[in-house]
């Protein structure tokens, strides 16, 4: 029986530059903190290994500081054998990184930087380390013949499958290329799978552990790990999703219609007030609503947003419903209105995509200022 | 509302007085008065009738009082669709306002009643439409032209009061425009505008900053792109360098290398081993040629040897024959040198004798010269010593006499000249001269003077008389000179040159002096005998002395009677017999000598022809045996051939069977260079390997992928930041030009009836002209003549006092239009226009006044006498 945890995508050092820089240091922080809540999500799972399937590190020369702090998070755990495979952000060609990892590595750190096995005790690794950022081809294909007698084999991999192409996911690089019946082929019990930073299961003993800490807003499940067991060679793994997340990343869409109350559907869509400040929302407005409507949705944005660790609304793709009473607010005759109706026109049938954005901005101030009277 | 009358009373010039103004008309009445009647006055009372509260006490109402003081009162009488009715204040004194019917008197309203009541009259505000009516003296424009804050308080006034009135005019005009909300909505604008923009449009403010920071960030992110690209390149190079390292170092590589090595070594090493071997084989045919000569010589040696050994023989036989003959000459020979040696020993015995005999005679007469000359010498150093000495006896006693011939002359001057001072002394002296007559002597001194002769005496002299007395006899003094001082003197000096010259006396000098002179020439006689002996000096005659001394050592001859030149006659007999005998000798030996060496000359030939025969025995070999051995070397001859030929085939077969020792060459030099290259390529490739890797480490330990990425977020959120206050400004500019439009094309309408009223009386001044209305100020903002349109402030004073006064009648008739008829009041205007101008002025003027109350004050009565209108009574009485 074997017991260990899957995590992949920890992309420690990855810089967050585009957040404000207190969300930054929180979001670097949490990145590196993560090896810790590894370690114990794999104590409390009974867990001796974890397995990281590529891209621990986010850039392939990462700060000193990143690299000392990460060996010594994983040195504390030292009950525990830590096993790091090269990914696509930290392959092999990134010699300096595995230079140093290999020179200050702590005894209970394997670097998994060649294919062939690595003995588990009680287990045999079949890893498939990604010797450039994109390989072009199959790096799981030596596990078919791996020789490993009797022991139950687990293979480490790095990389999209054939038939996996999740969209926005999918990187830069050509389509997936580890077979997705690897696990089959190579007699496998457990293909543990790095570079999804969603947690995914491609066959039953084939799955994406995704990152342990999100980092995008993308629709992934909550950021975690896989805890798996496997009782003799040929039994099936058991596996259970473990959460190691400390932030959440909420996209919160609002598809709004006329008429609609988009105050109450934007309060309902935030989450509980306790979880907040440990939340960056991003919130996407589309559809329709009038000018007042819109003005109100602004100010429950405005008063919501500080709750929250990060913030930001997008109402770019909220479009201005041509509402009479909007107008009459804004005024009922005379010049204010002219120009009122005309910005309303120009955003329904400006010239071109801008043309409508700037009037329909420029209709929105105009109603603010008339409120603020 | 018209004005009919104007009363002013305790007004500034009109103190104490009642100032009156009545029968003002309905259209144009004519104030024209002359300066300092008060015209003013009445203009400023009126204006504050209207626009002063009782109860003020500002500038305006002060300036109205008299130096005098007191209460200031104005009244004027009005008439308005509800009646005439007369408005009367009073400030500073006596405060109050009040409002009556004219003809009743009947009170309708005081104090701030009365003011509401004017206020109702004038317009909403006191400061309302009325305001717009009022020239002022040498007013050009229609607003205030300072820029203090109350001139801009002023501005804002006047254009609220045309917004509101052409609004009352123009209806819902505030709706038109937008009005107060219009412009708090477009000042919200301008003032977010202005945050981000600068007056022409550029960015400034946030947009400003987040464009410079999308700038910045860009920049510093370029950078940082170049550092990770440089990072990643040497990495991939460390890589390809690692990777090529391995390659040199795979086992597998290396003993191909070593394989390739060994192999050309191999090929290399047999192909050397060939060509030694052809080496050898050439070197076996060279001996076997050279030894296949040798028999061919060894068999012509054997032929020749057996002809030499005979030839040989026979010559040793010739020269046995001549030497046996040529001994027995040499031993004649030798006995006839030895007779004729005896002889010449003889005769050089005797020679030899005589020749002793001579040189001892000449040796004798030798030491007999060397001894008179030793003598000789000795005698002339004795001689010479003895001049030696009396030139230096001579010499000391010159040295010892100091009778110089100098210090003579000078004791010899000196002694002249005592003796001249005596001579002269004796000459002065007194003396005394007796002639004995008798026996009887005197005595002087003692002594008897001699009888006729001249006695001299000094000083005094004292005779002796005998029987007489003593007769005293003085010189006497006083005498001019004293020549016995000068005698003194003289002689003082004579002692001194005698004491120089050792004398005592001028006689003991002169001795002195010869005895010197004398003694001088004899040193000079004894100094030139002593050179004269000894010409080379004393010491050299003493050396020479002592050296002929020495030679004079006599000789130790034997004794012999006969003198040298009985011995010379001697010899020369004896030397014709000795040289006979020594030639006899000579010959004798002479042919000795040729004997010996033809006896000498025939045993070598006979011991050369004994060797030669020897060798050519030796050479030969024994004879018996010759022709075997002949025999044996022809055979030996033929085997060398065969050996020969044999080698030259063998040789002939290794050169056809050799390997390229040239191409072995060269592949092994081509692979021990290319092992020399791998290995060298290896140390670069280590070389370069430590120096990546030094750059890679030194540019990892910065993180600079780290801080590219976060550059590059940053630069992300920066952009974003950077577009949507872009956005922001294209929709508030958008909103600003919307809203300016809108306002623009309310404001054509809200102008239209403005220019209804205004185009005809312009047109009265320029045919075709038009004037533009500022939307802000609602004022005229250009005038536009024909195709030219012209700033207003641009144009000359008096078009512009022209066009403000137009403009004042058009907003009076649009006043009159809606009910409230507002009296125009000037005051000196059209100071600025010149006679045609003021002509067309007068007659839009009458055109306004058709139905519009115009009242002018002016000074300029000639020029507004074509006016026309009503002149107005004008009365000032007395004291209150």
């Amino acid at each position: 029986m074997i017991r260990f945890l899957h995590a992949s995508d920890l992309h420690l050092g990855k810089p967050f530059g585009g957040f404000p820089e207190d969300v930054r240091a929180r979001l670097r922080q949490s990145r590196q903190e993560v090896i810790a809540r590894l370690a114990g999500a794999a104590r409390e799972g009974g867990a001796a290994h974890v397995l990281l399937a590529g891209d621990t590190f986010d850039q392939e020369t990462p700060a000193p500081t990143t690299i000392r702090h990460a060996l010594n998070a994983m040195q504390a755990a030292s009950d525990l054998t830590w096993v790091l495979l090269p990914g696509n952000h930290d392959s092999l060609a990134a010699s300096e990184l595995w230079r140093v990892l290999a020179a200050d590595r702590p005894g209970n750190v394997i670097l998994a930087t060649d294919a062939a096995p690595v003995d588990l005790g009680g287990a045999v690794l079949l890893p498939a380390p990604c010797p450039v950022r994109h390989p072009g081809r199959d790096l799981t294909e030596w596990m078919d013949d791996a020789e490993t007698g009797e022991a139950i084999r687990i293979g480490l991999a790095h990389g999209g499958v054939h038939d996996f192409r999740p969209g926005e996911d999918a990187g830069p690089g050509p389509a997936g290329v580890i077979a997705p019946d690897r696990a089959e082929r190579a007699n496998l019990a457990y293909l543990g799978l790095g570079d999804w930073h969603g947690r995914l299961r491609i066959g039953p003993a084939t799955w994406y552990s995704g990152t342990p800490e999100a980092d995008s807003f993308k629709p992934h499940a909550p950021a975690g790990a896989l805890l798996v067991g496997i009782a003799a060679p040929g039994a099936r793994a058991e596996i259970a999703e473990v959460e190691t997340g400390a932030l959440r990343w909420a996209r919160i869409g609002l598809d709004l219609v006329a008429g609609e109350d988009g105050v109450a559907r934007h309060d309902a869509a935030l989450p509980p007030l306790a979880e907040r400040a440990t939340t960056l929302a991003d919130l996407v407005v589309t559809g329709r609503a009038g000018l007042a409507a819109r003005a109100a949705l602004m100010a429950a944005i405005r008063a919501a947003a500080p709750d929250f660790l990060w913030h930001r609304a997008d109402l770019g793709g909220l479009a201005v419903s041509q509402e009479l009473a909007d107008l009459d607010q804004i005024a009922t005759s005379g010049a204010l209105r002219r120009a009122a109706e005309t910005l309303a026109q120009e955003a329904a049938e400006g010239a071109d995509a801008a043309a409508r954005h700037a009037a329909h901005a420029a209709l929105a101030r105009l109603f603010e200022y008339r409120m603020e009277e | 509302m018209k004005l009919r009358a104007l009363s002013l009373t305790n007004v500034r010039k009109f103190a104490g007085k009642t100032a009156s103004l009545s029968g003002i008309g309905d259209g144009i009445t004519v104030v024209s008065e002359a300066n300092e009647f008060g015209k003013s006055t009445f203009f400023d009372a009126l204006h504050a009738l209207f626009f002063e509260r009782f109860g003020a006490t500002g500038k305006p109402v002060k300036a109205l009082q008299p130096r005098s003081g007191g209460s200031v009162r104005v009244a004027v009488e009005v008439q308005t669709g509800a009646g005439r009715f007369v408005i009367e204040k009073r400030w500073l004194a006596q405060k109050g306002a009040s409002v009556r019917e004219a003809e009743s008197g009947r009170l309708i309203a005081s104090d701030g009643e009365a003011e509401a009541w004017i206020a109702g009259l004038i317009g909403d505000d006191r400061d309302g439409p009325a305001g717009l009516l009022w020239v002022r003296q040498g007013l050009v424009g229609l607003e205030p032209p300072g820029s203090s804050a109350a001139d801009k308080a002023e501005k804002a006034r006047l254009a609220e009061t045309r917004r509101d009135l052409l609004s009352s005019v123009a209806g819902e005009i505030d709706a038109m425009t937008g009005g107060q909300r219009m412009d708090r909505v477009l000042r919200r604008c301008r003032e977010e505008l202005d945050a981000l923009t600068t007056p022409t449009g550029r960015p400034s403010g946030a947009w400003k900053a987040a464009q410079d920071e999308v700038k910045d960030l860009g920049q510093a992110h370029d950078a940082l792109a170049a550092q990770c690209a440089a990072l990643g390149d040497a990495l991939r190079e460390r890589g390809e360098v690692m990777g090529e390292i391995a390659r040199l170092d795979a086992p597998g590589a290396r003993a191909r290398r070593e394989r390739d090595l060994a192999a050309a070594r191999q090929e290399a090493r047999l192909a050397e081993d060939h060509a030694a071997k052809v080496g050898r084989a050439e070197q076996a045919l060279k001996i076997a040629v050279l030894e296949h000569g040798e028999t061919g010589r060894e068999r012509d040696a054997l032929a020749e040897a057996a002809r030499a050994r005979t030839e040989a023989e026979h010559a040793r036989r010739d020269a046995a024959e001549q030497a046996a003959g040529t001994a027995c000459a040499a031993t004649q020979a030798e006995r006839e040198r030895d007779l004729a040696r005896a002889a010449h020993e003889e005769a050089r015995g005797a020679l030899r004798a005589l020749q002793d005999a001579l040189g001892g005679a000449h040796r004798r007469e030798t030491a007999e010269r060397d001894a008179a000359r030793a003598r000789d010498l000795a005698d002339r150093l004795k001689a010479a010593e003895g001049h030696r000495a009396e030139a230096e006896k001579a010499a000391a006693l010159v040295q010892a006499n100091p009778a110089t011939p100098a210090r003579l002359a000078a004791a010899e001057a000196a002694d002249g000249e005592v003796e001249r001072l005596r001579a002269a002394l004796a000459a002065r002296r007194p003396s005394l001269r007796i002639d004995y007559c008798g026996d009887l002597r005197v005595a002087l001194g003692g002594r008897d003077l001699p009888h006729g002769r001249d006695v001299p005496f000094d000083e005094r002299a004292s005779l002796e008389l005998p029987g007489i007395g003593c007769l005293q006899i003085s010189a006497g003094t006083g005498r001019a000179a004293d020549p016995a001082a000068d005698l003194d003197a003289a002689t003082a000096r004579l002692a001194a040159a005698l004491s120089a010259c050792g004398a005592e006396t001028i006689e003991t000098a002169r001795q002195s002096a010869e005895a010197r002179t004398a003694d001088a020439a004899r040193e000079r006689l004894a100094a030139g005998r002593l050179d004269a002996v000894a010409p080379d000096g004393l010491e050299a005659l003493r050396r020479a002395a002592a050296e002929a001394a020495r030679a004079a050592t006599p000789a130790a001859e034997p004794p012999d009677s006969r003198s040298a030149a009985q011995i010379e006659a001697e010899l020369d007999a004896a030397a014709a017999p000795a040289a006979a005998a020594r030639a006899a000798f000579e010959t004798a030996e002479r042919d000795l000598a040729r004997a010996r060496e033809n006896s000498a000359a025939a045993a070598a030939t006979l011991a050369a022809a004994e060797r030669a025969c020897a060798g050519a025995l030796t050479a030969a070999g024994p004879s018996e045996t010759m022709e075997a051995r002949q025999r044996e070397a022809a055979e030996r001859e033929r085997s060398a051939a065969q050996t020969r030929a044999k080698c030259q085939a063998d040789l002939d077969e290794l050169i056809a069977a050799a390997p390229d020792l040239l191409s072995a060459r060269a592949n092994l030099t081509r692979a021990e260079a290319a092992a020399k290259a791998a290995e060298k390529r290896r140390n670069q490739l280590g070389e370069r390997r430590s120096a990546l890797s030094a750059e890679i480490g030194a540019q990892a330990s910065q993180g600079v992928e780290e801080q590219r990425d976060e550059l590059a977020g940053r630069l992300a959120a920066a952009s974003e930041r950077e577009a949507r206050l872009a956005g922001e400004v294209a929709a508030l500019t958008r909103l600003r030009q919307v809203l300016d439009e809108a306002r623009s094309a309310a404001r054509d309408a809200y102008f239209g009836p403005v220019q209804e009223e205004l185009t005809p009386l312009l047109n009265i001044l320029h045919a075709d002209a038009a004037l533009s209305f500022d939307s802000d100020s609602m004022l005229p903002r250009t005038l536009s003549r024909g195709p030219e349109e012209e700033g207003l402030e641009t144009l000359s004073g008096g078009t512009q006092e022209q066009i403000a006064i137009l403009t004042r009648l058009a907003f009076a008739r649009l006043f009159a239009r809606q009910g409230r008829q507002m009296p125009i009041i000037l005051d000196d205007a059209l100071v600025y226009s010149d006679d045609s101008r003021i002509v067309k002025m007068f007659t839009a003027l009458n055109r306004a006044a058709m139905d519009q109350q115009i009242i002018v004050f002016s000074c300029r009565q000639l020029a507004f006498e074509s006016l026309g209108g009503q002149r107005p009574d004008i009365s000032v009485t007395g004291a209150l």
